[in-house]
Protein backbone atom coordinates (compact mmCIF):
# COMPACT_ATOMS: atom_id res chain seq x y z
CA UNK A 1 0.00 0.00 0.00
CA UNK A 2 1.55 3.82 -0.69
CA UNK A 3 2.24 5.90 1.71
CA UNK A 4 1.45 9.55 0.96
CA UNK A 5 2.34 13.11 2.61
CA UNK A 6 0.52 15.78 1.44
CA UNK A 7 1.71 19.40 2.29
CA UNK A 8 -0.21 23.05 3.12
CA UNK A 9 1.11 25.50 1.56
CA UNK A 10 -1.21 28.41 3.74
CA UNK A 11 -0.25 26.36 7.05
CA UNK A 12 0.01 28.90 9.32
CA UNK A 13 3.60 26.76 10.11
CA UNK A 14 4.66 24.93 6.52
CA UNK A 15 5.63 21.13 8.10
CA UNK A 16 8.50 21.41 6.52
CA UNK A 17 10.07 18.62 8.81
CA UNK A 18 7.90 16.75 7.89
CA UNK A 19 8.77 16.83 3.89
CA UNK A 20 12.32 16.73 4.94
CA UNK A 21 12.10 13.49 6.47
CA UNK A 22 9.81 12.43 3.67
CA UNK A 23 13.56 13.57 1.46
CA UNK A 24 15.71 11.50 3.37
CA UNK A 25 13.07 8.66 3.71
CA UNK A 26 13.03 8.26 -0.54
CA UNK A 27 16.63 9.25 -0.84
CA UNK A 28 17.54 6.29 1.74
CA UNK A 29 18.43 2.67 -0.03
CA UNK A 30 15.48 1.66 0.81
CA UNK A 31 11.77 -0.40 -0.42
CA UNK A 32 9.93 2.34 1.44
CA UNK A 33 9.16 5.83 -0.56
CA UNK A 34 6.56 8.73 0.40
CA UNK A 35 4.87 10.15 -2.69
CA UNK A 36 4.87 13.80 -1.36
CA UNK A 37 2.70 16.52 -3.29
CA UNK A 38 1.44 19.95 -1.97
CA UNK A 39 -2.12 21.97 -1.70
CA UNK A 40 -2.71 25.51 -1.94
CA UNK A 41 -4.68 25.68 1.50
CA UNK A 42 -4.38 26.16 4.80
CA UNK A 43 -5.32 22.90 7.10
CA UNK A 44 -4.78 20.60 7.56
CA UNK A 45 -1.07 21.60 7.98
CA UNK A 46 -0.01 18.29 6.33
CA UNK A 47 -1.77 14.47 6.14
CA UNK A 48 0.20 11.24 5.85
CA UNK A 49 -2.02 8.41 4.95
CA UNK A 50 -1.66 4.75 3.65
CA UNK A 51 -3.81 3.99 0.88
CA UNK A 52 -7.05 5.36 2.12
CA UNK A 53 -6.50 5.79 5.13
CA UNK A 54 -5.02 8.76 7.01
CA UNK A 55 -2.35 8.13 9.39
CA UNK A 56 -1.48 11.48 11.14
CA UNK A 57 -2.77 15.55 10.19
CA UNK A 58 -0.03 17.59 12.33
CA UNK A 59 3.56 18.31 11.70
CA UNK A 60 4.61 16.69 15.39
CA UNK A 61 3.24 13.21 14.56
CA UNK A 62 3.48 12.93 11.08
CA UNK A 63 7.44 14.06 11.51
CA UNK A 64 7.77 11.28 14.22
CA UNK A 65 6.37 8.21 11.97
CA UNK A 66 8.17 9.34 9.16
CA UNK A 67 11.60 9.58 11.13
CA UNK A 68 10.72 6.08 12.65
CA UNK A 69 10.82 4.97 9.01
CA UNK A 70 13.62 6.48 7.53
CA UNK A 71 17.53 5.36 8.80
CA UNK A 72 17.96 8.92 10.18
CA UNK A 73 19.46 8.96 13.86
CA UNK A 74 16.51 10.36 16.32
CA UNK A 75 19.19 10.68 19.62
CA UNK A 76 17.80 13.37 21.71
CA UNK A 77 15.23 13.86 19.66
CA UNK A 78 12.17 14.85 22.09
CA UNK A 79 14.80 17.78 23.78
CA UNK A 80 14.84 19.59 20.37
CA UNK A 81 11.18 19.24 19.07
CA UNK A 82 10.27 20.38 22.70
CA UNK A 83 12.63 23.13 21.64
CA UNK A 84 11.78 23.86 18.33
CA UNK A 85 7.99 24.54 19.59
CA UNK A 86 9.58 27.81 21.06
CA UNK A 87 10.73 28.86 17.59
CA UNK A 88 7.64 29.85 15.80
CA UNK A 89 7.01 32.86 17.41
CA UNK A 90 7.16 36.11 15.16
CA UNK A 91 7.83 37.83 18.32
CA UNK A 92 11.65 38.49 17.84
CA UNK A 93 12.40 39.46 21.28
CA UNK A 94 11.24 36.16 22.24
CA UNK A 95 12.55 34.59 19.09
CA UNK A 96 16.22 35.96 19.88
CA UNK A 97 15.95 34.21 23.31
CA UNK A 98 16.26 31.01 21.82
CA UNK A 99 18.04 31.52 18.83
CA UNK A 100 20.66 32.52 21.56
CA UNK A 101 20.84 29.42 22.73
CA UNK A 102 20.96 27.49 19.84
CA UNK A 103 23.71 29.86 19.05
CA UNK A 104 25.66 28.66 21.97
CA UNK A 105 24.94 25.27 21.35
CA UNK A 106 26.52 25.22 18.15
CA UNK A 107 29.71 27.22 19.41
CA UNK A 108 31.71 23.50 19.40
CA UNK A 109 29.03 21.79 17.18
CA UNK A 110 28.45 21.29 13.36
CA UNK A 111 25.39 19.75 14.16
CA UNK A 112 22.78 19.65 16.60
CA UNK A 113 23.45 16.39 17.76
CA UNK A 114 26.79 14.43 16.90
CA UNK A 115 28.50 14.79 14.34
CA UNK A 116 26.33 14.62 11.24
CA UNK A 117 22.93 15.34 10.53
CA UNK A 118 19.63 13.75 12.35
CA UNK A 119 16.11 14.62 12.87
CA UNK A 120 16.96 17.20 15.25
CA UNK A 121 18.40 19.34 12.88
CA UNK A 122 15.35 18.19 10.95
CA UNK A 123 12.98 19.58 13.26
CA UNK A 124 14.60 22.45 14.15
CA UNK A 125 15.83 24.04 10.52
CA UNK A 126 11.79 23.29 9.63
CA UNK A 127 10.21 24.93 11.88
CA UNK A 128 12.98 27.93 11.43
CA UNK A 129 12.27 27.84 7.72
CA UNK A 130 8.81 28.31 8.20
CA UNK A 131 9.09 31.32 10.62
CA UNK A 132 9.27 34.47 8.43
CA UNK A 133 10.79 36.48 10.60
CA UNK A 134 14.08 33.98 10.03
CA UNK A 135 15.12 35.32 6.56
CA UNK A 136 16.22 38.70 7.85
CA UNK A 137 17.94 37.14 10.92
CA UNK A 138 19.92 34.79 8.96
CA UNK A 139 20.36 37.67 6.26
CA UNK A 140 22.08 39.76 9.42
CA UNK A 141 24.44 37.11 10.41
CA UNK A 142 23.32 38.41 13.87
CA UNK A 143 23.68 34.85 15.17
CA UNK A 144 26.92 33.92 13.35
CA UNK A 145 26.65 29.49 14.50
CA UNK A 146 23.02 29.67 13.77
CA UNK A 147 23.37 31.28 10.16
CA UNK A 148 26.49 28.47 9.61
CA UNK A 149 24.08 25.57 10.19
CA UNK A 150 21.37 27.13 8.95
CA UNK A 151 22.62 27.94 5.11
CA UNK A 152 24.63 24.35 5.51
CA UNK A 153 21.38 22.55 5.45
CA UNK A 154 19.78 24.67 3.06
CA UNK A 155 22.39 23.75 0.27
CA UNK A 156 21.41 20.24 0.90
CA UNK A 157 18.80 18.89 -1.42
CA UNK A 158 16.56 17.27 1.08
CA UNK A 159 16.79 20.61 3.10
CA UNK A 160 16.99 23.73 0.81
CA UNK A 161 16.18 21.35 -2.44
CA UNK A 162 12.88 20.10 -0.86
CA UNK A 163 11.48 23.78 0.32
CA UNK A 164 12.67 25.29 -3.35
CA UNK A 165 10.55 22.30 -4.85
CA UNK A 166 7.40 23.08 -2.94
CA UNK A 167 7.42 26.95 -3.97
CA UNK A 168 7.98 25.72 -7.51
CA UNK A 169 4.74 23.80 -7.08
CA UNK A 170 2.76 25.56 -5.44
CA UNK A 171 3.23 28.52 -7.88
CA UNK A 172 2.25 25.91 -10.62
CA UNK A 173 -1.12 25.14 -8.81
CA UNK A 174 -1.71 28.98 -9.11
CA UNK A 175 -0.86 29.19 -12.15
CA UNK A 176 -3.68 26.41 -12.98
CA UNK A 177 -6.32 27.79 -10.50
CA UNK A 178 -6.25 31.07 -11.98
CA UNK A 179 -6.26 30.04 -15.83
CA UNK A 180 -9.10 28.16 -15.25
CA UNK A 181 -10.66 30.12 -12.94
CA UNK A 182 -10.00 32.77 -16.41
CA UNK A 183 -11.43 30.55 -18.30
CA UNK A 184 -14.77 30.13 -16.43
CA UNK A 185 -14.83 34.38 -16.86
CA UNK A 186 -14.15 34.18 -20.42
CA UNK A 187 -17.08 31.55 -21.00
CA UNK A 188 -19.33 33.41 -19.26
CA UNK A 189 -18.72 36.69 -21.56
CA UNK B 1 23.10 20.37 -4.89
CA UNK B 2 25.08 18.67 -2.21
CA UNK B 3 24.12 15.65 -0.24
CA UNK B 4 25.40 16.32 3.64
CA UNK B 5 25.42 12.70 4.41
CA UNK B 6 26.83 10.88 1.53
CA UNK B 7 28.48 7.80 2.86
CA UNK B 8 31.84 9.02 3.19
CA UNK B 9 34.63 6.44 4.25
CA UNK B 10 36.47 7.70 7.38
CA UNK B 11 40.39 7.52 6.44
CA UNK B 12 42.96 6.33 9.20
CA UNK B 13 46.39 8.07 9.37
CA UNK B 14 48.20 5.76 7.75
CA UNK B 15 45.99 7.09 4.64
CA UNK B 16 46.70 9.96 4.69
CA UNK B 17 50.54 9.42 5.12
CA UNK B 18 49.76 7.93 1.20
CA UNK B 19 50.50 9.39 -1.32
CA UNK B 20 47.00 9.46 -3.31
CA UNK B 21 43.33 9.93 -1.30
CA UNK B 22 41.80 11.42 -4.26
CA UNK B 23 40.04 8.08 -4.81
CA UNK B 24 38.30 7.93 -1.32
CA UNK B 25 36.57 12.03 -2.19
CA UNK B 26 35.56 12.96 -4.89
CA UNK B 27 37.68 14.97 -7.50
CA UNK B 28 38.25 18.56 -7.08
CA UNK B 29 37.15 21.70 -9.61
CA UNK B 30 40.43 23.70 -10.72
CA UNK B 31 38.61 25.97 -8.17
CA UNK B 32 38.31 24.21 -5.61
CA UNK B 33 42.03 22.40 -6.05
CA UNK B 34 42.83 26.40 -5.51
CA UNK B 35 41.09 26.82 -2.28
CA UNK B 36 42.75 23.40 -0.77
CA UNK B 37 46.40 24.83 -1.82
CA UNK B 38 45.43 28.26 -0.23
CA UNK B 39 44.69 26.13 3.09
CA UNK B 40 47.99 24.00 2.74
CA UNK B 41 49.96 27.34 2.46
CA UNK B 42 47.96 28.79 5.72
CA UNK B 43 48.42 25.69 7.52
CA UNK B 44 52.61 25.83 7.09
CA UNK B 45 52.05 28.94 8.76
CA UNK B 46 50.71 27.84 12.12
CA UNK B 47 50.02 28.24 14.63
CA UNK B 48 50.15 31.97 13.43
CA UNK B 49 47.94 31.49 10.82
CA UNK B 50 44.69 30.32 13.70
CA UNK B 51 43.23 33.31 13.51
CA UNK B 52 42.80 33.41 9.67
CA UNK B 53 41.78 29.84 9.74
CA UNK B 54 39.08 30.60 12.68
CA UNK B 55 37.96 34.02 9.94
CA UNK B 56 37.64 31.55 6.90
CA UNK B 57 35.72 28.94 9.30
CA UNK B 58 33.03 31.42 11.10
CA UNK B 59 30.45 30.59 8.19
CA UNK B 60 32.22 27.49 6.80
CA UNK B 61 31.20 24.02 8.31
CA UNK B 62 34.03 22.12 5.97
CA UNK B 63 37.01 24.52 4.60
CA UNK B 64 35.74 23.98 0.90
CA UNK B 65 31.88 25.24 2.44
CA UNK B 66 28.99 22.80 2.35
CA UNK B 67 31.20 19.93 1.04
CA UNK B 68 33.18 17.70 2.89
CA UNK B 69 36.70 17.16 0.58
CA UNK B 70 39.89 15.65 0.89
CA UNK B 71 41.40 19.52 1.62
CA UNK B 72 39.77 19.18 5.13
CA UNK B 73 41.99 15.61 6.27
CA UNK B 74 44.56 16.64 4.47
CA UNK B 75 44.52 20.00 6.39
CA UNK B 76 43.45 18.43 9.71
CA UNK B 77 46.15 16.71 9.90
CA UNK B 78 48.26 19.66 9.77
CA UNK B 79 46.38 21.57 12.28
CA UNK B 80 45.54 18.58 14.90
CA UNK B 81 48.96 18.61 16.51
CA UNK B 82 49.22 22.27 16.96
CA UNK B 83 45.59 22.13 18.86
CA UNK B 84 46.49 19.37 21.03
CA UNK B 85 48.71 18.60 24.26
CA UNK B 86 47.32 22.29 25.74
CA UNK B 87 45.07 23.48 28.19
CA UNK B 88 43.60 26.57 26.65
CA UNK B 89 41.71 29.31 28.43
CA UNK B 90 38.55 29.92 27.94
CA UNK B 91 39.50 33.43 26.17
CA UNK B 92 41.23 31.27 23.85
CA UNK B 93 38.48 28.32 23.25
CA UNK B 94 36.43 31.67 22.54
CA UNK B 95 39.14 33.54 20.33
CA UNK B 96 39.67 30.00 18.20
CA UNK B 97 36.09 28.64 18.59
CA UNK B 98 35.59 27.72 14.90
CA UNK B 99 39.01 25.82 14.38
CA UNK B 100 38.07 23.58 17.54
CA UNK B 101 34.56 23.09 16.00
CA UNK B 102 35.57 21.89 12.45
CA UNK B 103 39.02 19.85 13.46
CA UNK B 104 36.15 18.07 15.78
CA UNK B 105 34.03 17.21 13.34
CA UNK B 106 36.47 16.21 11.10
CA UNK B 107 38.35 13.71 13.73
CA UNK B 108 35.20 12.26 14.22
CA UNK B 109 33.90 12.12 10.79
CA UNK B 110 36.63 11.46 7.71
CA UNK B 111 39.26 10.04 9.54
CA UNK B 112 39.63 7.46 12.15
CA UNK B 113 42.51 8.46 14.68
CA UNK B 114 43.84 6.56 17.98
CA UNK B 115 41.52 8.56 21.33
CA UNK B 116 45.01 9.68 23.38
CA UNK B 117 45.26 11.44 19.50
CA UNK B 118 41.95 13.42 19.45
CA UNK B 119 41.65 17.10 20.53
CA UNK B 120 39.67 17.11 23.91
CA UNK B 121 36.97 19.69 23.47
CA UNK B 122 33.85 20.43 25.90
CA UNK B 123 31.10 21.27 23.96
CA UNK B 124 29.21 23.35 26.24
CA UNK B 125 32.09 25.25 27.97
CA UNK B 126 30.26 28.39 28.28
CA UNK B 127 31.91 31.65 26.01
CA UNK B 128 30.39 34.65 25.37
CA UNK B 129 28.62 35.08 22.28
CA UNK B 130 30.16 36.46 19.08
CA UNK B 131 29.62 39.70 17.77
CA UNK B 132 29.70 40.44 14.23
CA UNK B 133 32.31 42.72 13.62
Amino acid sequence: MSTSLVLAAKAPIVAYASLIAAAFINTEKSDTSINVSFVDEKAPEVKLSQGDKVIATDNNSVFNHLVGLSKISTDNLSEWIEFSSKLTTKDFKLLSVELEKLDSHLNFRSFIVGHKVSASDIAVWGVLRANPVMGSVIKSSAYINVSRWYLFLDSDKRFGGMVELMNKSIVEIRKAASSASGEKKTHKA
Amino acid sequence: MADLVAPLKALSLKDVEKADLSSEFAELSSEELALESQWLTLSKRLPESLVEFNDNLRNKTYLLGNKASIADVKVFVKVLPILTGKNYSVEELAQFRHVFRWADLIQNSLITIPDDMKLKLNYDVEIPREVKA
